[in-house]
């Protein structure tokens, strides 16, 4: 097994857990921001 | 069916019921045992049986771990890991399902080892749940280090005595359910006597 090939290795490992993760968030955030913009939408009664 | 093939059924079922607990833990022990040669993999499944998935896996593990032991972060977890230890579950069943027809591999795959892995995942998460509530997340490490612990022990016990294994994780299965039914009437009687009152 050559360093790059461990290194590619981990960064699969690395990212298998943390890609999800960033994806988790920014969706979370993305609905946050829809929802806040939608309650403060100009014409609200 | 071959006992061969009942044995590749039972190993695949009790790695499903390791991956409910923790998704890298029994594929990570699949890959050793494929690349020692104590097990035989599925040729589409050959890539686990490489040092690089083995690298990839170990160190997946590590993070996965570690990111249990983070209060509140773990519950986060919990949500996003229920579908991938369903997968987790089906791929460590279908790989060692060699014997039989592929609609019969898949289906024992999906329908067993995914209904398994996603039966312990989400009474554990439950569980979680509640400690977070009960500890304010403090007593969340202890369940972790319990969960760890049941996924080494039944993932090294699928390979190397995959009977204990199985009737370990039947039992283990059969637990998990009677104390989530339990918990789930417990909420509803709760619920109804808080309307009556």
């Amino acid at each position: 097994m050559t360093l790059a090939q461990f290194a590619v290795s981990l960064a699969v490992g690395i990212l298998s857990v943390v890609l999800p993760l960033v994806l988790f968030f920014s969706l979370v955030a993305l609905l946050v921001y829809v929802a806040r913009c939608w309650l403060d939408r100009p014409g609200k009664s | 069916m071959t006992p061969e093939a009942l044995v590749s059924i039972g190993v695949g079922l009790a790695l499903a019921a390791a991956a409910g607990f923790r998704i890298f833990v029994p594929l990570l022990a699949l890959s050793l045992a494929a690349q020692s040669g104590w097990v035989e993999l599925s040729p589409s499944f050959a890539w686990l049986a490489t040092i690089p998935a083995s690298v990839a896996l170990a160190t997946a593990m590590i993070l996965e771990i570690a990111a249990y032991y983070v209060p509140f972060f773990d519950n986060m977890l919990d949500t996003l890991a229920a579908p991938v230890a369903v997968l987790a579950g089906i791929v460590a069943s279908a790989s060692l399902l060699t014997d039989l027809p592929l609609w019969l591999q898949y289906a024992i795959a999906i329908v067993g080892a995914g209904g398994t892995a996603g039966v312990v995942h989400a009474s554990t998460s439950v569980l979680r749940l509640k400690s977070s509530a009960l500890t304010a997340g403090f007593g969340n490490p202890v369940i972790a280090t319990l969960e760890l612990v049941g996924s080494i022990l039944i993932a090294v016990l699928a390979l190397l005595a995959p009977v204990i294994a199985l009737v370990l994780a039947v039992v283990l299965v059969v637990a998990v359910t009677n104390r989530f039914n339990a918990w789930r009437l417990g909420n509803g009687r709760g619920a109804v006597r808080s309307r009556t009152h």
